[in-house]
């Protein structure tokens, strides 16, 4: 039975795959409108699927109450704020007070994490020389200074006109392009391993 | 049903009987206890019958068992299976059985006997008579394995002339081919003559005691009952039971008819009573060893050495052939050329040496005719068989069996060759005595059962007399047992006074006075290779063996008389042979150096049963004195010819020890810890680097957020604004001025899709830069359906609406205030990733917007009452997001869609990079990235004199801390940057100087 | 006292900054306590807005409110949802494999369409376009599609099999080193503007907790 889904996993993938890719290069009426439909049904599962992986994160936790594993404590926090925040998402009207999460909680929590962030990545690039000294470190390094430091000086004309866009616009260009072709020849060919079963991240063989 | 095996006969009985039904043998055998072995040190101690019953094999305790049954013990029998006393107190008792495990009664326990003690037994029961002839000897070991030869036809009756001894095996170790025995209780013929003569026997054992005395160092007290037996059973054929035989003293009376063929030559008066015994005493017959019984019981079939005299093949065929060979009626020799002539074929895989002892030679009287006749044959035969072809010098006797059996003579061994000597007096146990006293090849026990009364050689007598049938030069101490201490029981009858001397010393000890082995008085001279090996006494001195540790039993008076075998009959051949004198035997018997014997090739396995010279001889030269050193100490004491221990090993007392420490040198042992510890320490993490980096990293860290605090704080408290803003940039292929222009360009009342795909941790960047934009944008009256593909970034539009409402509101700008569902409108979550983005660019509709609270958004007046049906129906589509992935995403996905419609992009810092090239193909209309870009953006408002009051927030609030906090970073950089260069220039310095020293 | 939202939603962004702030310091039960009511508020918040604006608006109001053929249309989602619900279950979760599979397809197909489309051709387009506007646009496009080119030959590590010893040769090892130094100066660009976005926030963050003060304050 399992192996009969795996062959039938593979089926529907290779096929919609290829009815989405064929509708999209080719004007063909049908395909259009069941690759149109192909991704109205993506969007509703891909949202069903948010659902499963929230429910998972609840389960874990849970579980970690029930057990009274070390940190349950912290799960239960987890826990209530979680069905706080629903509640609060779901009736109308508790919908200022999903604001209030919104903008007391959430935002600040995730800023003030960046923040760190900050702290951190400076840390990092002052002792960077004394992990690896090499040429690609010191570029690497002189270019990001250079990055920061040329938005705080673009008062100067000469920095604004003429350093900074040789520096976006030449030196880095070279490299973000190369990378952006990189990327889209690895995306083209993990899509079409995918198409042609090579690959199959659902599951199977 | 389960099934039991018979012990006599082999066959197979139901579990459940008692007795088996094809011979009367008690099945239900009791398991035989063996009694303890000697340990080095101990003395056998005497051992009450009683208790030695229980040593007994099963086999023989039934066969005592039956004849108990049979027979009444006699009145004047005397206890037999009592001990001889050990001779002195102070050795510790110990049993020992040296024929415990002779016949076992459990087939399990049963061991495989060697080949050579099975041929010596002879063809089994199965065998077919003639269907399988003997394969030619492979080598010089596998004769023996001929000497079955095929089996002979089972003898219903025994001959009168039969002397008793039946040529089948009666006991045979495997178990499959053992022989019926006689039922029990049924007497064989010979033991039964030999009973009948025992009435009439002149030997009177003395007490068992007196019969069997104690060697004199110790007893070997365990002697078997059966042997015990053999020298006291024979005291008077009547009353003689299955146990009783004759004592020691008394010459067992057989009648010649009993006995063997080969033994009737050695019939004296006394020698019937040997054969009566045989014929009449099944139960002695148990007791005497297989070899030696094999010889005597006959077989069920009534097969018995005469058969094969008269052609019965099966009944010789039972016995060795070389056995059967001397069975075979000596006058004529017809009877041994019968056998010969009717089994040729057994004759011919038969080792050269015993196909002669078949053939007769023609008219070859002296022993060297056959010598010479047949030196191949001779050449293979051992030396004491050999020896048997010799002819002794006045040895007449000898020779009249020799020109009728020339061969077989110089294939028989000394030993039996004597027992072809007549003896004088018509024993035919002198016979072979004289004749082989010249031979020189009768071993000492048969030399005694040749003779009854006849003057035997004195033990000391080595140089013609003695007999030394296995004659190596380190069985001398035998001698010294028989000669000093008791011998033990299984031997005791079996030897006379008279045949004492003439015995190997081992077997004197044993039966002094048993007639069976005063064959013959008078032996060959030992050939070279039976010259006792010389010990040095002096060697063994200090070899810390205890004195007298070796339990030796009482030596055999000489007066005893033999066993039943001097009863027994006496084969026709060795009863022409002639009693010898011995003291002219003696006299003229020549040296070994004068034997004239070719040297024998002996297989080892014969050699290394042949007795050392010195233990037959006793250790005593002729002159009666002792020859050689007699070990005093050690588990060989009392015996004659010891090894000597060379010097250099007589101060070992026990094994050097040898250290297991192993033997390395200073200079390896610390190389060895050296390496431990290198391994010991790849095992072991290393912390201390760790633990420096913790300890650096948190202050460090301090360090850094004070100065970024102290760097946003300071204008932040003092209201400062004195970092100066970007400049706009001067062309116009900037992104940023496409941007702006893009906006700029858009008309009035424009609908925008603005994407909120930001996460909210960058809604402080995003939202400094997003919000100059809406500023513009709200300037231009837009209309702004806000898209998310964030779950949690669907309602971060509406802060951007809210703080542009509260800069214009602060400003009091003449932008209007905008309202939800007027201005903007929230389409809310889209999922699905990138085919939820080129849904929503080919169907907007289907895609969102419809909502259950507020319905179809798309009808509604904002959204120009549904007649969006493409992403192309905006004016423009504004991105806000933070990641390139997600930026290059709605690039790709929407590009098809667009028709040319602008798509701006606002992005972080850190997605600016790679949008860029983006914007420079021509794919974004526009972009705007960073903080600096956003206060670039509200100079540029201020320029277009949008808020003319106040230059932005984002300028306000942000700028100044975030060019303090940038220009403290790239300090930190520099500064920690060198930093790092020089230490790692010092530490290169100082391992170089390490290096270096 | 009657607390204002806003006052609330001070009170609590200044909790919640000093508390993650508190980081810095080392791990600490505040700061675990305000990441755990992070997460679950956050996603608290998912899962709502997505179960009302997904299951609800887009799966269950068609099936309820929509025509016939809307009906039809969408009860094949309803069942892929229900099969892909059972992801929740250890024993059933292969019942969510077709559904998984038919979403993986349909993504592929869709990341494959735009990566061509909407990547590589207008990039490559793009690259060759430099070279329109005269010498110096004829320098800048080299120089960029010359930094493009050793951008991905660096990522190649593919050998013919005559190579014994498994390298690269030298020539694609020059052209990967000078791949690697243009690579080097994309992320350290990108790394600035990552560290920018950081401090940027970091500056929000302290701007926040002063005004929070100055209007706590007063």
């Amino acid at each position: 039975m399992k192996r009969i889904f795996s062959i039938l996993n593979a089926v529907i993938a290779m096929g919609c795959g290829l009815i989405v890719l064929i509708g999209t290069f080719f004007n063909l009426q049908g395909m259009r409108e069941t690759r149109l439909l192909f991704f109205q049904w993506a969007v509703i599962l891909a949202g069903v699927a948010v659902l499963v992986g929230i429910w998972n994160l609840f389960s874990v936790h849970l579980q970690k109450i029930r057990t009274r594993q070390p940190g349950s404590l912290y799960s239960l926090i987890l826990l209530f704020f979680m069905l706080l925040s629903l509640l609060f998402s779901s009736v109308t009207e508790f919908s200022a007070f999903k604001t209030v999460f919104l903008n007391g909680i959430i935002l600040p929590a995730e800023i003030s994490l960046l923040a760190l962030l900050a702290v951190t990545l400076l840390y990092a690039l002052i002792r960077m020389l004394r992990t690896r000294t090499d040429l690609p470190t010191l570029i690497f390094l002189t270019t990001a200074l250079a990055a920061l430091l040329l938005p705080v000086l673009a008062q100067f004309p000469a920095v604004n006109d003429l350093i900074r866009p040789a520096l976006t616009n030449l030196l880095a260009a070279g490299g973000a392009r190369g990378i952006l072709i990189g990327v889209a020849l690895g995306t083209l060919t993990t899509g079409l391993r995918i198409l042609l079963g090579a690959d199959r991240p659902y599951g199977g063989k | 049903m389960a099934e039991i095996k018979c012990p006599s006969c082999g066959k197979i009985n139901p579990e459940t009987l008692e007795l088996c039904q094809y011979c009367g043998t008690g099945l239900q055998l009791a398991p035989t206890e063996p009694l303890d072995p000697l340990t080095p040190g101990e003395l056998p101690v005497k051992k009450d019958t009683a208790e030695l019953e229980r040593t007994l094999p099963g086999w023989l305790r039934d066969a005592r068992r039956a004849a108990d049954e049979n027979t009444p013990a006699p009145a004047d029998s005397t206890p037999v299976d009592s001990a001889p006393e050990p001779p002195s107190a102070n050795i510790a008792a110990a049993p020992l059985d040296l024929l415990a495990g002779l016949s076992q009664t459990n087939a399990d326990e049963e061991e495989a006997a060697p080949e050579w003690l099975l041929s010596l037994r002879g063809n089994t029961p199965e065998l077919s008579p003639a269907a399988e002839p003997p394969a030619a000897p492979s080598s010089a070991t596998d004769w023996l394995e001929e000497l079955q030869g095929p089996p002979a036809p089972a003898e219903p009756t025994p001959q009168p002339e039969d002397w008793g001894f039946s040529s089948q095996a009666t006991y045979n170790f495997d178990d499959d081919l053992e022989p019926p025995l006689p039922p029990a209780g049924e007497v064989p013929d010979w033991l039964a003559t030999l009973q009948a003569q025992e009435t009439t026997a002149s030997l009177t054992p003395a007490s068992a005691s007196e019969a069997f005395p104690t060697p004199p160092g110790g007893d070997f007290g365990s002697a078997p009952d059966w042997l015990s037996e053999l020298g006291g059973g024979f005291e008077s054929n009547e009353a003689a039971p299955a146990e009783n035989l004759p004592g020691p003293t008394t010459p067992i009376q057989i009648p010649a008819a009993d006995l063997p063929d080969w033994m009737q030559g050695l019939a004296a008066p006394g020698g019937a009573d040997r054969a009566a015994p045989e014929t009449g005493n099944p139960a002695s017959e148990a007791a005497l060893p297989d070899w030696i019984a094999d010889l005597s019981t006959p077989v069920p079939g009534g097969a018995d050495r005469a058969a094969p005299e008269t052609g019965n093949p099966a009944s010789e065929a039972a016995l060795p052939d070389w056995i059967a060979d001397l069975s075979t009626p000596v006058p004529g020799g017809a009877d041994r050329a019968a056998p010969e002539t009717e089994n040729p074929a057994s004759e011919a895989a038969l080792p050269d040496w015993i196909a002669d002892l078949s053939t007769p030679a023609p008219g070859g009287a002296d022993r060297a005719a056959p010598e010479t006749g047949n030196p191949a044959s001779e050449a293979a035969l051992p030396d004491w068989i050999a020896d048997l072809s010799t002819p002794a010098p006045g040895g007449a006797d000898r020779a009249a069996p020799e020109t009728e059996n020339p061969a077989s003579e110089a294939a028989l061994p000394d030993w039996i060759a004597d027992l072809s000597t007549p003896a004088p007096g018509g024993v035919d146990r002198a016979a072979p005595e004289t004749e082989l006293s010249t031979a020189g090849s009768l071993p000492d026990w048969l030399a005694g059962l040749s003779e009854t009364g006849s003057e035997v050689p004195a033990p000391g007598d080595a140089s013609s007399t003695e007999f030394k049938p296995f004659a190596t030069g380190s069985l001398g101490e035998i001698e010294a047992l028989s000669t000093a201490e008791s011998i033990p029981d299984f031997m005791s009858g079996l030897l006379t006074d008279e045949t004492k001397s003439d015995l190997p010393d081992w077997m004197k000890s044993a039966s002094p006075e048993s007639e069976m082995f005063s064959f013959g008085a008078q032996q060959p001279a030992p050939a070279e290779s039976e010259k006792p090996v010389e010990t040095d006494p002096a060697a063994l001195a200090d070899s810390g063996l205890e004195k007298g540790a070796v339990p030796f039993s009482a030596p055999i008076e000489e007066d005893e008389d033999a066993d039943p075998f001097l009863a027994m009959e006496i084969p026709e051949w060795l009863s022409g042979l002639k009693p010898v004198d011995a003291a002219e035997d003696s006299a003229a018997a020549p040296g070994p150096d004068a034997a004239n014997l070719p040297p024998a090739d002996l297989p080892s396995w014969v050699q290394a049963m042949r007795p050392v010279e010195s233990m037959l001889s006793g250790g005593q030269n002729a002159d009666g004195e002792e020859s050689e050193a007699r070990e005093e100490q050690g588990p060989l004491a009392g015996f004659y010819s010891v090894l000597p221990i060379p010097a250099s090993l007589q101060d070992i007392r026990k094994p050097k020890m040898y250290s297991i420490k192993l033997q390395a040198n200073e200079n390896q042992r610390t190389q060895a810890d050296l390496l431990e510890k290198l391994i010991r320490a790849e095992g072991q993490p290393k912390n201390a680097g760790q633990l420096k980096e913790s300890v650096v990293l948190r202050p460090l860290r301090w360090v850094i957020f004070a100065m970024l605090s102290l760097a946003v704080l300071l204008p932040a408290v003092l209201g400062s604004s004195w970092w100066p803003a970007p400049v706009l940039p001067a062309a116009a292929e900037d992104p940023f001025n496409r941007f702006a222009a893009t906006i700029s360009g858009l008309p009035e009342g424009a609908v925008l899709l603005v994407v909120t795909d930001y996460q909210p941790g960058f809604a402080g960047e995003m939202e400094q830069v997003a919000g100059p934009v809406m500023v513009h944008l709200m300037h231009k009256n837009s209309r702004l359906a806000f898209l998310s593909t964030s779950t949690v970034s669907t309602e971060l539009g509406e802060r951007l609406v809210e703080q542009a409402n509260a800069f214009f509101v602060q400003n009091q700008g003449g932008a209007p205030i905008y309202e939800k569902e007027k201005q903007f409108l929230f389409l809310g979550y889209l999922p699905g990733g990138a085919a939820g983005v080129q849904a929503f660019a080919e169907r907007p509709q289907q895609t969102t917007g419809r909502d259950s609270l507020n319905g179809n958004l798309w009808q509604s007046a904002l959204l120009g009452n549904g007649g969006i049906e493409k992403i192309s129906g905006f004016d423009a589509v504004l991105v806000l997001t933070d990641d390139p992935d997600n930026g290059r995403m709605w690039i790709e996905q929407t590009a098809a869609a667009l028709a040319g419609k602008p798509l701006l992009m606002v992005a972080s810092a850190q997605a600016a990079p790679m949008l860029q090239p983006y914007s420079a193909s021509g794919q974004l209309s526009g972009l705007v990235s960073g903080l600096d870009g956003g206060v670039l953006y509200e100079t540029r408002n201020a320029a277009e004199q949008l808020a003319p009051l106040y230059a932005g927030r984002a300028k306000a609030l942000y700028w100044d801390g975030y060019g303090a906090a940038v220009l403290i970073a790239g300090l930190s950089i520099v500064i920690g940057g060198a930093w790092s260069v020089v230490s790692k220039l010092r530490a290169r310095r100082s391992n170089a100087k390490q290096d270096e020293a | 006292m009657i607390v204002s939202n806003e006052l609330l939603t001070g009170l609590l962004s200044f909790l919640f900054t000093v508390l993650v702030l508190s980081y810095l310091v080392g791990d600490n039960p505040g700061f675990r306590v305000a990441i755990h009511a992070f997460i679950g508020t956050a996603a608290g918040y998912v899962a709502a807005t997505v179960f009302r604006q997904v299951v609800v608006d887009k799966l269950f109001i068609p099936l309820l409110n929509g025509d016939t053929w809307q009906r039809v249309i969408m009860i094949l989602p309803l069942l892929f949802s229900l099969l892909l619900l059972t992801k929740m279950s250890a024993r059933l979760e292969w019942l969510g494999g077709p559904v998984v599979a038919f979403l993986v397809g349909v993504g592929a197909a869709a990341a494959i369409a735009g990566a061509v489309m909407g990547t590589l051709l207008p990039q490559i387009e793009a690259s060759a376009g430099m070279f329109s506007d005269g010498f110096g646009s004829l320098l800048s496009g080299g120089f960029v599609l010359f930094g493009t080119v050793v951008s991905l030959a660096y990522f190649q590590f593919s050998v013919s099999k005559k190579n014994v010893s498994g390298k690269r040769g030298k020539l694609a090892a020059f052209l990967a080193l000078l791949g690697q130094i243009f690579i080097a100066m994309t992320l350290g660009v990108l790394f600035a503007g990552v560290l920018a976005a950081a401090l940027t926030a970091f500056v929000d963050r302290i701007q926040s907790l002063v005004l929070f003060l100055d209007s706590f304050l007063r």
